[in-house]
């Protein structure tokens, strides 16, 4: 995590030039970014996707066009602000692709069976959703934190990532992913 | 030149905000400190399962003082010792309670948290969690009275992390000291709620 302490001085004000220059270009950390919609970097063969000894055998259950995935924890704050919105994410998209077929699929992340449960009374999404205690997705997906939202579209028989959302997830955020997914239309 | 290139440095700083992202290893994205690996625990409670809690009155966040012998009167009570504000675990434990507030409220109990940081301390790190639906309580001053009341101050003045839950006739029914490096399974805690049912 980047910590930048800048001594403010009467006199050394100067140095606060090349400080926000580097803040700026560096984002509000370099490891943990606030928010980010990173370029789609992810592809997946179809021998990952159906090889029943890999991760993603357990997510890509369904020849949908689309897959998208919303990984949450109980424990986070950000994801207990962002249920309501994933909830929607889960009512929104067969209004909006009323052609196209969807699966939607919750991952919580580091979350038993019964946590994930918890989070389910609290915050009823609405779709399936699986726990991942032992946090087996989160190398295969690259998950750096919670809340993130991916989106994948099938190609014949391979999935590639078109959409990354990270950081709370709100409103706005549905709106720019149901355009992305348009482009891909 | 130095205010406008401060106003930029400023604005900069501001349009960040700390709490829109979860880290795998940290679930609260808040400006945490990182205590490292501390002893398991490192008190020696004297306390058992079906002795009498030790009553105590403290300063809460509300404004109120809080003493556990009123509030029995009307609820069983959780007490959620953690050891300090701003730290990794505690920053994730309080936020799980407020999805799980339903099971308390179905075991007829009140949760309280306690920690041995003063007022404005906890209100800062309360806030910046999106805020708890629990009553939070500063063991401040006497500095660790009442964890050590409950047999649970640690040497270097901060409490461990334990859970006593204390029935109506105050008499405690579930005791864990637990690993202070490691947040209490939910569903123990859960389990012993249920179990306060019957």
């Amino acid at each position: 995590m980047l910590s930048l302490k800048l001594p403010i001085r009467h006199n050394t004000g100067w140095l606060a030039i090349p400080a926000s220059l580097l803040l700026m270009f560096s984002g509000c950390q370099t490891d943990e970014p606030a928010k980010q919609n990173v370029p789609s970097v992810s592809h997946h063969s179809a021998s990952e996707l159906y090889d029943e000894g890999s991760p993603f055998h357990k997510i890509f259950t369904s020849e949908a066009d689309f897959v998208i995935l919303t990984f949450f924890d109980l424990y986070c704050v950000a994801c207990q602000q962002s249920a309501d919105n994933f909830k929607i994410l889960g009512e929104r998209i067969p209004v909006a692709f009323p052609d196209k077929k969807f699966q939607v699929t919750g991952v919580g992340i580091g979350d038993t069976e019964f946590e994930l449960g918890v989070f389910l009374r609290k915050y009823a999404l609405g779709y399936d959703c699986l726990a991942d205690p032992e946090k087996e997705f989160e190398v295969p997906f690259a998950i750096r934190g919670t809340p993130t939202v991916l989106v994948f579209q099938r190609r014949g028989p391979d999935c590639q990532e078109i959409y990354r959302h990270e950081g709370r997830f709100r409103l706005d955020d549905l709106e720019q992913m149901v355009t992305k997914v348009k482009e891909y239309l | 030149m130095a205010f406008p290139t401060l106003f930029i440095l400023g604005t900069t700083i501001m349009s960040c905000n700390p709490q829109v992202m979860c880290t795998i290893s940290e679930p609260v994205d808040l400006p945490i400190f990182q205590p490292g690996y501390l002893d398991p625990v490192d008190s020696q409670t004297h306390l058992k399962v079906g002795q009498k809690a030790p009553d105590f009155l403290l300063p809460s966040l509300s404004g109120e003082e809080v003493r556990l012998s009123e509030l029995i009167k009307d609820k069983a009570v959780v007490i959620t010792f953690v050891p300090a504000a701003w730290t990794p675990i505690c920053s994730e434990q309080w936020p799980g309670y407020n999805v799980a507030e339903p099971f308390f409220e179905e075991a007829n109990a009140i949760l309280i948290g306690i920690t041995v940081d003063n007022l404005p301390t906890l209100h800062a790190w309360t806030e910046e969690m999106g805020g708890v639906w629990f009553e939070v309580l500063s063991d401040f001053y006497p500095h660790g009275k009442v964890a050590a009341q409950f047999g649970i101050l640690r040497s270097v003045g901060m409490s461990e992390r334990a859970l006593f839950i204390i029935d109506q006739e105050g008499i405690i029914q579930y005791i864990d000291v637990h690993d202070i490096n490691e947040r209490p399974p939910l569903d123990e805690l859960i389990h012993a709620l249920e179990t306060l049912k019957k």
